[in-house]
């Protein structure tokens, strides 16, 4: 699904010249789910936003299903985005102004489904998370655990073929976050590719393989085979 | 755009309530200044369209050379017939005489008798130029008649109430006139204002006689209507031709050096046709223009605000555009809703608008001295106006911050790092001082117009115009024989200071032709003259410099004495010795002359014209019965109780009549009735557009120092005082706002200069009067952001750390 050929990204600024990632390989297969650790500032997060489309790479070259999408402009990264991912921030990243039920509908909108289709789905993913009950509740009126919950209904609802997760338990304590792990295997189990970034060698376990990069390249990779109990 | 974005317009309004009340209420009065201004000049600028045959009709108004110009809006008696029977291009002609002038004349039904103005002689084809409704009566030949009266709506309502006027007797100046007809009320943006027309074959033969034969007996507003569309070049050249036909016989006849020369005006031009003498009150141009530039400037200053507290918002709403832009939106989506959500604010700000307008309407019609209604708002051309804004404001006001919203990275902003803006700090800047530019520019504005205004009432203008009052004595035997014996009892009255039965200078003054002594040769001249009697110079407060006063007991004073001021003693070249110079007046042939006499004094001068004019020479006349207006001036101190006395006592001796009176110096205001009105509407603007920036400059502090609490924090933690703190965060405020200062300083300078030029007296430049502007600046400004200092002031500097 994912094939990535020595992609490098530089940020500059006037006076200095950053190296996030530096002529990285990296392949990810349907099914899959990849966890990618490694200190801060490693280049995990920029990764992670040039597989999901949000960043672009300043050299080399990465085909989704197949297709070179580096040189993509703007509004077709956005449209090969809404069809195809979705995301999941450590900060959750909901929309305060908008309830539940709104934010979840948000994808769907992009993606100019019917109304009442959208209902149907939304009020779907919301009782497969557990939350069909605060569909009407603002994100401030919830849990950080029942927020996260919120924004994967959010990353799930369009059926995305990839997730992608920037630390997704980092707000979160252990409870929360453990439960917030299970649903994703469990998404993962049912066909959903998923990238994520974590500091959290824990978390890291419940994927089926875990790379690590230091100075933006992939210095280490492992396969995990058990799913750890807490 | 789709619907959470309105959802979510209508939940951060809820939330930032104080921000949505700013935002939404600077937008509002901006939108309100503009419709006023907007009705006002569509109300100035549609004087007379409705009148079917407006593009044919044209006013016909001269210059008459004789010894030096007058510009006048009158013309004589002859000219509309004898145009019509030269050109064929003319198809009809109207003429309009005032009864009574501005103090209008006393129309009497029955018993009742009420003074009214803008009644007019005028013929009977006045129907087959103008429209007029006519709504009870005949249709046809309404004035052909002698003594036959049309009157208005109103009119009818005060004099007859529910009975029918038609056919009803009503009465003027001593003569029955037959009621033909009623039309409805004259629209208020209507050159000439109407409550009755009465037929002009009512006045006397000898009347027309009289003018007929004179090119130069002007007293008559004279409307042409043509074929077609008048070339107006063309026709005034033509004229030329008419006039060497007609007027330079008689004036050759009548052995006087003497012309004219025509113009004509397009009616629909008429309303602006300002500057020629005996006119009525015309609209002024440049006010026109000055009010649209106001309103501009709000407009400017309230988009201004909007733009930057959307752009103060921006990090707020980062996030949220980055979980957007994640989530597939497109930035062209996203400017949509942003222009969206903009609109909808324009719209909800245009509704409070318009409440504003209806709060507010009463006071804008009083001092412009407009009739506006809220229902002209909905009107065609204001609808217009008002759609224009909402679609100007909301599109223009939000495409700025939509263009710098939506080029948000997502990968930076949901990291939760405020993008970096240098591009957007250096723009919002120039809004910034745009702003100040407006506010400081039409605080100067204000300033400078009162400061004239103040001059203008303050200048000694030679005599006293406290305290007096003048009374109207209607042309009624019964009443002018009671008159001197009133006069003698207020004079022995301890209230009363000086009792003159003379008129009282308002402004205007007639002008008559002189001869008077030049070199031991006797000179044509037109010099201002008053009739008045020997209390005129006692009441009025005015010094003889030389000579004496008239006398009564001396029957040569009548028509051979006469008083000037020390501005003619100059100007006639007898600055030595004045007195005994010889006057004449009532001119004939061969230096002959009804009145001729010498000067018997001479008194300072005063100024007896509005300050628009200079000061000129002045001949006062002996006439000690003739005047219609009885002047009086109290005694220092409260006489209300005594005008209270004076109409008890009027009601005896005249109770057919209305008190009718004017105070002297409300009379004199008159002539500043426009500059009054711009000053006024120049403060409420000023006021307004203060308002609207001090209220950006409010939300903008606040943002700035939510942007920098960090930066507060730190420098709180290592001992910032809390004035070195404000120095900090004001610093870049204050520079713009002095930058904007210098910048208005030669540009307020130029344009009062300009504005003065239509004064004779101008106040003198005062340096202080910018320095004030400035000062006043300066202070709203700390006003304004004292309470965010006052806030930081007593941050905790560790919370201030938190919140990074």
């Amino acid at each position: 699904m994912i094939n990535i050929q020595n992609l490098s990204k530089v940020y500059r600024t006037e006076e200095i010249e950053t190296t996030a990632l530096n002529e990285l390989n990296l392949e990810v297969k349907e099914g899959e789910f990849v966890s990618i650790m490694g200190e801060s500032g490693c280049g995990k997060s920029t990764l992670l936003n040039v597989i999901g489309l949000l960043d672009s790479p300043s050299d080399g070259k990465y085909f989704f299903n197949d297709t070179e999408v580096s040189s993509f402009n703007e509004q077709k990264r956005a449209n090969y985005r809404k069809q195809n991912m979705g995301f999941v921030f450590q900060n959750f990243n909901l929309i305060d102004e908008l309830s539940v039920f709104e934010n979840v509908e948000l994808p769907l909108i992009y993606l100019k489904v019917e109304k009442s289709e959208r209902k149907e789905k939304v009020t779907q993913i919301l009782e497969r998370v557990g939350i069909g009950h605060r569909a009407k509740h603002f994100p401030q009126q919830l849990s950080g655990g029942q927020q996260q919950r919120v924004a994967i209904a959010r990353a799930l609802v369009a059926k995305p073929k990839l997730i992608l997760a920037d630390e997704p338990t980092g707000n979160l304590d252990s409870k929360n976050g453990k439960e917030v792990m299970e649903l994703l295997t469990q998404l993962n189990e049912l066909g959903t590719t998923i990238v994520m970034v974590t500091h959290s060698q824990h978390d890291a376990n419940y994927s089926s393989r875990t790379i690590r990069l230091l100075d933006g390249k992939v210095v280490n990779e492992t396969t995990n085979k058990t799913v750890p109990a807490i | 755009m789709n619907s959470n974005f309105l959802k979510i317009t209508f939940r951060k309004l809820l939330r930032n309530k104080i921000y949505s009340l700013i935002s939404i209420v600077g937008l509002a009065l901006g939108i309100s200044s503009c419709l006023f201004i907007a009705m006002y000049v569509i109300d100035e600028t549609s004087y007379d369209l409705h009148h079917e045959k407006r593009d044919r009709i044209a006013r016909l108004t001269n210059i008459m050379s004789f010894s030096g110009e007058t510009n006048t809006a009158l013309t004589d008696l002859a000219s509309g017939p004898a145009i019509l029977e030269d050109f064929p291009e003319v198809e009809n002609y109207v003429r309009f005489m005032s009864a009574g002038g501005a103090s209008g004349s006393e129309l009497s039904y029955n018993d009742k008798v009420i003074n009214l103005t803008n009644v007019w002689f005028t013929d009977s084809t006045i129907f087959d130029v103008f429209t007029y409704d006519i709504i009870n009566g005949e249709t046809t030949n309404l004035l052909n008649a002698p003594k036959s009266i049309v009157i208005t709506k109103s009119t009818s309502d005060q004099f007859f109430g529910e009975e029918d006027p038609i056919g009803k007797q009503m009465k003027i100046n001593n003569s029955f006139l037959t009621v033909t007809a009623v039309i409805a009320d004259i629209p208020s943006n209507s050159e000439i204002p109407i409550n009755a027309l009465v037929s002009i074959n009512t006045l006397p033969a000898s009347f027309h006689q009289a003018r007929n034969q004179d090119w130069f007996r002007i007293g008559f507003y004279t409307f042409l209507l043509f074929n077609d569309v008048p070339d107006v070049a063309d026709f005034e050249e033509k004229m030329i031709a008419f006039e060497k036909k007609h007027v330079q016989p008689w004036s050759e006849a009548n052995q006087i050096e003497a012309g004219l020369t025509y113009f004509i005006t397009p009616l629909k031009e008429v309303h602006f046709d300002s500057g020629r003498e005996y006119d009525l009150p015309k609209g002024n141009i440049n006010y026109i223009y000055i009010f649209s530039l106001l309103a501009f400037f709000i407009l400017i200053i309230a988009s201004i605000n909007y733009i930057n507290l959307s752009l103060a918002q921006s990090s707020k709403r980062a996030k949220e555009i980055g979980v957007r832009k994640t989530l597939g939106a497109e930035r062209k989506e996203l400017i949509g809703s942003f222009i969206g959500e903009s609109l909808l604010l324009t719209i909800i700000a245009a509704i409070v608008g318009l409440a504003m307008v209806e709060l507010w309407l009463g006071t804008f019609n009083n001092v412009t001295g407009k009739a506006l209604t809220t229902a002209a708002i909905f009107s065609g051309p204001n609808l217009m106006v008002l759609l224009s804004i909402i679609v100007l404001v909301g599109i223009l006001a939000s495409s700025y911050p939509a263009m710098v919203l939506s080029s948000f990275n997502p990968a930076v902003v949901l990291k939760g790092a405020i993008p970096k803006s240098s591009g957007v700090g250096g723009i919002r800047k120039v809004l910034i001082l745009v702003q100040f530019l407006f506010s400081i520019f039409m605080i100067t504005g204000t300033i400078l117009i009162n400061e004239q205004m103040q001059f203008m009432r303050s200048m000694n203008l030679g005599f006293d115009r406290e305290n007096m009052v003048s009374i109207r004595i209607p042309s009624d035997t019964t009443v002018s024989k009671q008159t001197p014996i009133w006069v003698e009892e207020l004079r022995n009255d301890s209230r009363v200071e000086s009792v003159s039965l003379s008129r009282l200078p308002t402004g205007r003054v007639g002008q008559l032709m002189f001869r008077v002594e030049k070199d031991s040769m006797l000179k044509e001249q037109t010099v201002s003259f008053i009739f008045v009697d020997d209390y005129f110079i006692d009441v009025l407060g005015l010094e003889i410099v030389e000579g004496r006063n008239f006398d009564k007991s001396r029957s040569t004073d009548r028509q051979q004495a006469f008083i000037i001021n020390e501005h003619a003693a100059k100007v006639f070249g007898w600055e030595d010795k004045p007195l005994g110079k010889r006057v004449q007046w009532g001119l004939m042939p061969n230096n002959q002359a009804a009145n001729d006499g010498q000067v018997i004094g001479v008194v300072n001068d005063f100024h007896f014209l509005s300050l628009h004019n200079p000061l000129e020479p002045m001949i006062l006349c002996f006439n000690p019965t003739g005047s219609n207006t009885m002047s009086i001036r109290f005694a220092k101190g409260d006489y209300t109780a005594l005008m209270g006395e004076l109409e008890e006592r009027w009601n005896t001796i005249a109770p057919k009549h209305p008190f009718n009176f004017s105070f002297f110096d409300a009379a004199l205001d008159v002539n500043y009735t426009q500059e009054r009105a711009m000053g006024q509407i120049f403060n409420y603007f000023a006021l307004i557009a203060i308002l609207i920036a001090s209220l950006g400059l409010f939300a903008l502090v606040s943002f700035t120092i939510q942007g920098r609490m960090k930066e507060i924090g730190v420098r709180k933690v290592l001992g910032a005082s809390l004035s070195q703190l404000t120095w900090v965060l004001m610093k870049d405020f204050f520079l713009l706002l002095f930058l904007a200062f210098i910048i208005t300083v030669p540009i307020n300078y130029y344009l009062n200069n300009r504005w003065l030029e239509s004064f004779a007296y101008d106040a003198p430049t005062n340096v202080l009067n910018y320095g004030t502007a400035l000062f006043i600046s300066v202070l709203l400004a700390i006003i304004t952001v004292s309470y965010h200092i006052f806030r930081v002031g007593k941050a905790d500097p560790v919370e201030a750390l938190r919140y990074e």
